[in-house]
């Protein structure tokens, strides 16, 4: 087990480092698209392809993060049909049931793949050729069968639920909310009825 | 559409999925991957090619970044410089801080395109200034969920990006659209506050040397809103630019000006932000390749027409719509209802002749008070805990400002120029 929470963690922070750097490349072909076309007049016509491919590319790979930090919707209204003791094996079958169909998303991406290859399809702005980020999309549904593979087996490496909603504050959110700074806002109000 | 089994197969695996406790992007994909089974031949991998070609729409980047700009400043001094400014302001008034615990929500939601955010954000600085100063603890929390929820509205707005890319109407137009209801809810919740609270003021008359001073270090502050809408409205930007902007702009801001931002916590910010990319992207794009197939078989519009044939006056249509968003908000997030529901009520209102833009702003509101519905609402939830409290005190809280919410609903419905005015 000690093996397996070694690699998903070593998983998780390429994944960060990769997700990082894609993040940065978007907001800054973006920004420079912009600052060139207020600055120079014209803007960069591959700024937004770049900026999509690395959107798509961190979004994808993001996956893992979500399901690292527990953070995928879900709803949960059937969640109390499930008997206490039976909770256990619930979890493992919910990480084998995502496993299973991350495992045929990856096997769609690599046929889609393929047809690119064989298609020579490229993007129309950069004329790059676009199957390597089809393997992106391909690669992040392969990460995300083992690591929910590796949490059916260890439910224990399981991370604990997030909020579960797209809205749901961010931890430094929470952390700010305990220490809060209100200066001399809270002196205590006149009452002008007294 | 030939047969009708394998969509009554679909009704039953849903509810089957989410009983195995499999996330959306497994619900939806899988039901993308069903439909494409029976009614394209066998073409499962239509799914893939088609997730493919929407992950390259380009609106699909003002998320991430609206999210981060948000974050960053949610995690800066911003919010509470916001609030000193509006406190100072408000002083005098009868009710001030509660006052300033609307504007204050307002001003931050035209910042931040979330709407737990703005209530964390103003009322981690707000809501024990304002039990201390006297406020009653229940409406003090009640108030502060509500208010929060302006983030929906008032733009930019996270639900209105997945309402845009869902039905193809124009964020541009739609951010345009939210500023009116936006700001005649909050003067609701603003009035509501002040009569509330009419005994209690802070002081008996303005301090200029403090407004002064709130003023100038939260000036830097109160010019976000300016370049995020005066940006969009002026036609400088799109919606996605402007998001961009405001990034840079807070960034800089937190990093130079107010030194509340170190490279570590922005990295710290940023995984946050994809984690949430990671978990609503895929299953952004699995909804949006549902959307494609339906109306690949004209479904939207078989619904319009069948929705016609049953309900044939407009204020039928809107009080069946309404009965709908209003249970969709109790049990389920804004954002899986804005891509289960947006694409197939959409086309039926504007077969009732109803303007796409208004009819966003009504479900849009909607969804707003299913924030504070139990037992899905997400600002009781968050609330609950932030705040310390329990969740039937949050929802005994919150029941006064559903009221004056449903009121706002009321003239978003009846009077479409709010939501229109500033179009034309």
């Amino acid at each position: 087990m000690n093996t397996a929470q070694i690699t998903l963690r070593l998983i998780l922070r390429f994944e960060q480092a990769c997700t990082s750097v894609a993040f940065l490349v978007m907001v800054l072909v973006l920004g420079w698209d912009i600052l060139n076309r207020e600055v120079l007049g014209s803007g960069k016509i591959w700024a937004t392809p770049i900026a999509i491919y690395a959107n798509v590319f961190l979004s994808f790979i993001g996956i893992g993060i979500a399901s690292a930090t527990g953070s995928h919707l879900r709803p949960k209204f059937f969640d109390k049909l499930v008997p206490q003791p039976l909770q256990s094996f619930w979890d493992r079958l919910t990480d084998f049931g995502f496993a299973l169909f991350c495992a045929g998303a990856s096997v769609l991406c690599w046929q889609m793949m393929q047809e690119s290859i064989a298609l020579q399809e490229t993007d129309p702005v950069l004329q790059w050729q676009i199957w390597p980020f089809q393997l992106f999309m391909m690669l992040a549904f392969v990460l995300a069968v083992f690591r929910h593979w590796m949490y059916s087996i260890w439910p224990s490496l399981r991370p604990a639920p997030a909020q579960g909603e797209n809205d749901a504050p961010t931890q430094a959110q929470v952390q700010a909310f305990a220490n809060p700074s209100d200066g001399d806002l809270g002196k205590p109000a006149t009452d002008t009825t007294r | 559409m030939s047969s009708i089994w394998p969509l009554v197969g679909l009704a039953v695996m849903v509810p089957m999925l989410l009983w195995l406790r499999q996330n959306m992007i497994v619900v939806l994909g899988l039901s993308s991957a069903w439909l494409y089974y029976f009614y394209s031949n066998g073409a499962i991998g239509y799914t893939a090619i088609d997730a493919w070609q929407i992950a390259r729409n380009e609106n699909f980047l003002a998320i991430p970044l609206y999210v981060l700009a948000g974050n960053v400043m949610a995690n800066g001094s911003i919010a509470s410089r916001l609030v000193r400014v509006m406190a100072a302001l408000t002083a005098p008034i009868p009710g001030g801080l509660a006052l300033a615990a609307v504007l204050s929500c307002s001003l931050f939601a035209a910042i931040s395109g979330s709407s737990t955010v703005t209530m964390l954000a103003v009322g981690g600085v707000l809501y024990p200034a304002m039990v201390k100063a006297g406020y009653d603890h229940r409406f003090s929390l009640g108030l502060l969920c509500a208010a929060g929820t302006l983030g929906i509205i008032i733009p930019p707005s996270i639900p209105m990006i997945l309402y845009g890319i869902m039905t193809g109407v124009s964020i541009t137009d739609l951010f345009k659209a939210g500023v009116l209801p936006g700001l005649f809810l909050a003067f609701l919740l603003g009035v509501y506050a002040v009569y509330k609270n009419r005994h209690l003021r802070q002081s008996a008359a303005w301090d200029r040397a403090e407004i002064l001073a709130s003023l100038w270090s939260g000036v830097f502050a109160m010019m976000v809103p300016v370049i995020i809408i005066g940006g969009i409205y002026s036609g400088y930007f799109t919606a996605t630019e402007s998001a961009v902007v405001a990034l840079f702009y807070a960034v800089l801001i937190d990093m130079l000006v107010h030194r509340q931002l170190t490279l570590a916590k922005l990295f710290q910010i940023s995984q946050d932000t994809i984690k949430m990319s990671g978990a609503l992207f895929p299953m952004l794009i699995m909804a949006v390749s549902i959307n494609v197939f339906l109306g690949e078989k004209h479904v939207p519009e078989m619904a319009a027409q069948w929705m016609a044939s049953q309900v044939s006056s407009k204020i039928g249509f809107l009080i069946a719509v309404n009965v709908l968003l209003l249970i969709a908000g109790c049990l389920i997030d804004i954002g899986s209802a804005i891509l289960i529901l947006a694409p197939l009520l959409a086309p039926m209102a504007s077969a009732m002749g109803m303007d796409p833009i208004h009819f966003a702003m009504i479900m849009l509101v909607n969804l707003e008070i299913g924030y504070l519905t139990p037992p899905m609402g997400l600002n009781l939830i968050v609330a609950s805990v932030a705040f310390k409290t329990s969740f039937a005190e949050c929802c005994k809280a919150v029941v006064p400002f559903i009221v004056l919410l449903g009121v706002g609903l009321l003239a978003v419905i009846l009077w479409p120029g709010l939501s229109t005015a500033l179009l034309k």
